[in-house]
């Protein structure tokens, strides 16, 4: 399954593009780590969040999960191909991703619905008087979620930006920092779906 | 109170560590650096002097933007092992121990992001430290989980103050 790497570099060989993304992606790890890490001890102090994370749904948490895979899968080809200066699979491999963006981001609207048409929401409404601990859950829900979320717009729109350019042939190698970063949003939610969705 | 200043202590000494080691890496580079440069030094100096074109074609060592110096594995492959460690994940309420079950699903988790983080984002191709970088984090995540631990957790909680 490995392949072997042509050489191993030092620091001062790695591109200062692909240098920059990795602390950038450092960084996001703090954020997204700091907020599941405090979900963590919350879950645990609060075992009656059991309760409401079974009103998540897991239907929609698995569509998005095998979304973000594909895309994340999507994005590698579109790496491989620039590499080959195949520019017509570079267009449609980067366009998929962005595709299942879009679809991740579809998805993730019809969940909020369903889940404030049923009264979950932030604390502070109707919820949040009748179950103030239960409510937190929610509170961390739309935080993490949401966040999430707002990454997956920078990423297509960073995808974007560089598809314009790559598709021409120009700027190839900042494919595969992009697509480092899109993984990271991928990662993250690797671990928000068992979190929020199937540990009930 | 004690759990915190023992983390933190821990934290200081083990980045101390790793300053000490990259500090003698690094002095002894620059050693090596010094018997290369006195080395060539000679050499130019006995040798004819050398056109522009000629010092413009010597290689140096320069990162080049669209340098590919890592491998590719199969990718198709590990998108497949993606799908199959989320499916188990799906499955796992099957098993009728709970903590069992809550161990494969964080279990399959951890594998997936390895998998994503090794093989898509291509750490395992990079420098030491940008992996030590990464582990840095992972490791500050970790001392913050478990130094907040005992005020979370262990401690009764009266919402009406």
């Amino acid at each position: 399954m490995d392949a072997e790497p042509l050489y191993k570099p030092t620091l001062s060989q790695v591109p200062k593009g692909r240098l920059a993304i990795w602390i950038l992606v450092a960084g996001e790890l703090v954020i997204f780590g700091g907020l599941i890490m405090s979900y963590l001890l919350s879950r645990v102090r609060f075992p009656e969040w059991a309760d409401q994370a079974a009103h998540t749904s897991t239907m929609w948490g698995a569509i998005n999960t095998i979304v973000l895979l594909t895309s994340s899968f999507f994005a590698v080809k579109a790496h491989e191909a620039a590499l080959k200066k195949n520019l017509q699979k570079v267009t449609l491999f980067m366009s998929s991703t962005i595709a299942c963006g879009f679809l991740f981001l579809i998805v993730k609207t019809i969940e909020y619905t369903n889940e404030i048409h049923h009264g979950f929401t932030l604390p502070g409404t109707h919820v949040a008087e009748t179950d103030p601990i239960g409510s937190t859950f929610w509170a961390y829900y739309f935080l993490m979620t949401g966040l999430h979320g707002l990454h997956v717009i920078v990423g297509m729109t960073i995808l974007f930006v560089v598809l314009l350019k790559a598709r021409k042939g120009q700027y190839l190698h900042r494919v595969e920092n992009a697509g480092i970063y899109w993984h990271m949003v991928d990662l993250v939610w690797i671990f928000l779906f068992p979190l929020l969705y199937i540990a009930k | 109170m004690i759990e915190i200043l023992t983390v933190i202590v821990i934290i200081l000494a083990i980045l101390a560590a790793v300053m000490l080691v990259q500090v003698s890496i690094l002095t002894a580079k620059l050693n090596n650096a010094e018997q290369v440069i006195e080395s060539e030094h000679l050499v130019f100096d006995s040798s004819p002097r050398r056109s522009v074109e000629e010092m413009l074609s010597h290689e140096v060592s320069v990162p080049v933007e669209d340098g590919d110096y890592h491998g590719h594995p199969k990718y198709l492959y590990i998108f497949i092992g993606l799908l199959a460690l989320f499916g188990i994940s799906l499955v796992s309420d099957i098993i009728p121990n709970n903590t069992a079950v809550i161990l494969l699903i964080f279990s399959t988790a951890l594998i997936k992001a390895l998998m994503v983080i090794t093989r898509f984002m291509h750490l395992k191709y990079e420098p030491k430290l940008i992996i030590i970088l990464v582990l840095g984090v992972v490791f500050c995540l970790a001392a913050f989980f478990w130094g907040i631990y005992p005020d979370i957790v262990m401690k009764t909680l009266d919402l009406a103050k």
